[in-house]
């Protein structure tokens, strides 16, 4: 009995010890992860996480940890799987239940324009009030629930519900998100930096530097890129801003994917995010005298875009010209002309370019303005020619619906009319 | 002739305030994104299809307006089914 009972106890005590270190191993490496995060060191965090993963698996603080970390990278899906096993533990579900809530307040209040084409989903709003309140529930002496909380309210215009959650967090911390605020001083030096006359270059690389190590969106990736390449430095550094947004691009757009509902957005992201960093690659190759990467990587933006571009355009006739290729200089040029998307300085730099390139085909200048108005006359005609689609021919499916006002709209009942029928979003 | 505008909308409320914005003169209707994929080859917004009095489509235009020159596309394809 005695002996049975003592076994019992020292198989017990070693359990007990055996998960005392377990925890303290996976604290540690926490703690680890934290401080690297704390620095900025993204790498050491993850992989003092990883490491903390493989001796104790499914740990709840590392995962959260984790979540934290991966968000930050905009790895929304990834984050979001993490956090939700976390939150499952009493002791960590306040701090994963927040960072949940940060992701679903993105997707919910922030995402216009995050992304070109993308959309706040109000299908978010809910839940992330539904996690920040789990996570105030959870910890209530915590401050960042609540200023999660307060953001909410601002965005949704309630302006005293969100200076009382704010107060309330200024009393068990402080009033705000420091990663927030830490995001929105970067976007602010850069901003500073992009409107000053001539900013010590040393100063711009270093405020893009940190900011897309804040958080790598690929939209601050290419605004950097673009502010060094206005000014024709730094051109080693942009060559890799290139390399390194397309994939933080290609990245979000995966880690977001729910922001899309038709495959045809999904590819189109892609595209144009691709596109974007081939032509800053592109340029940057030009500026500095690679004429056979500038001409692939300009090409590759032009066939993502699918020359609807007018910077990529502008940047192939200038490559153009520099070849004396007048011909497809010309084309590029008339193709800025007549984009929607091109803004009047293009314009005016695309029509200044092009008297330029009728002069030096031996053309009359006199003539100039009456041939390029009937030549972008002919190039409208020709693009209505060429979009026709793939529907183009058959029978058009029968479909009844209601409108808005009640009324309703039966496609059959059109036979007879002339039909324009119009699928839209309303984004 | 006859205009119809589908809405692929999943929030009411956003197509709403949209409506309310542009006022637009003629039908507007809600229908889901699958459907639309599944029935009507739509695989992007926005998509407009240009049927002629037999129920023929004739074309089918993808995307928006890049070219600035919408309202002469959109005269240019009306005319030349009435003139079918």
């Amino acid at each position: 009995m005695i002996g049975q009972r003592a076994l019992a106890v020292a198989v017990l005590a070693s359990v007990l010890a055996a998960s005392v270190v377990f925890a303290q191993t996976a604290s540690s490496f926490r703690e680890k992860a934290l401080a690297a995060e704390a620095r900025n060191d993204t790498a050491a965090a993850l992989a003092a996480l990883n490491q903390g993963l493989k001796a104790a698996p499914g740990d709840a603080g590392l995962l959260a940890a984790q979540g934290q970390i991966y968000w930050r990278l905009l790895r929304a899906k990834s984050a979001e799987q993490t956090l939700i096993a976390a939150a499952k533990t009493p002791g960590y579900a306040a701090e994963a239940q927040y960072w949940l809530g940060r992701i679903y307040f993105f997707k919910g209040y922030q995402a216009e324009n995050a992304f070109p084409g993308w959309h706040e989903e109000v299908s978010y709003r809910p839940r992330a009030l539904k996690a920040f309140t789990a996570a105030r529930d959870a910890k209530p002496a915590w401050y960042l629930p609540h200023v999660g909380l307060g953001d909410i309210a601002k965005a949704e215009g309630r302006e005293s519900d969100a200076q009382a959650e704010y107060a309330r967090a200024k009393e068990l911390g402080q009033p705000s998100a420091p990663a927030e605020d830490a995001l929105k001083a970067a976007d602010a030096a850069l901003a500073r930096l992009q409107a000053a006359e001539s900013p010590p270059i040393a100063e711009v690389r270093a405020a893009i530097e940190k900011r897309v190590v804040l958080r790598p969106d690929p939209l601050a990736y290419a605004l950097g890129a673009n502010m060094l390449l206005a000014r024709r430095a730094e051109l080693p550094y942009v060559t890799k801003l290139a390399i390194d947004g397309r994939a933080a691009g290609e990245q979000l757009v995966r880690e977001n994917l729910s922001s899309y509902k038709l495959d045809g957005k999904v590819t189109a992201s892609l595209d144009r995010n691709q596109a974007t960093f081939a032509d800053i690659a592109g340029w940057a190759a030009f500026i500095q005298g690679d004429m056979k990467t500038a001409e692939a990587k300009l090409a590759e933006a032009a066939r993502l875009s699918r020359n609807l571009d007018p910077t990529n355009q502008m940047h192939l006739g200038q490559f153009s010209r520099s070849k004396d290729d007048l011909e497809n200089a010309r084309e590029h040029y008339l193709t800025v002309m007549g984009l929607a998307a091109s803004v009047p300085p293009q314009r005016e730099a695309a029509k200044t370019a092009l008297r330029d390139v009728q002069a030096k085909s031996g053309e009359n200048p006199m003539e100039f303005d009456q041939w390029l108005a009937a030549t972008l006359d002919r190039k409208r005609e020709e693009r209505r020619k060429a979009l026709v689609g793939t529907m183009a021919g058959k029978k058009l499916p029968p479909l009844a619906l209601t409108d808005l006002q009640g009324n309703k709209v039966d496609l059959l009942a059109e036979r007879g009319n002339v039909v324009l029928l119009n699928f839209f979003s309303a984004w | 002739m006859k205009f119809i505008l589908v809405s692929l909308d999943d929030d009411p409320k956003r197509l709403d305030k949209y409506v309310e914005e542009r006022k637009f003169a003629m039908p507007v209707a809600r229908y889901n994104r699958e459907q639309a994929t599944l029935k009507f080859n739509v695989h992007d917004t926005p998509t407009t299809y240009y049927v002629d009095a037999t129920g023929t489509i004739q074309y089918q235009v993808v995307g928006v307006e890049p070219h600035g020159d919408a309202v002469d596309r959109v005269t240019w394809y009306i005319e030349q089914l009435k003139s079918r």
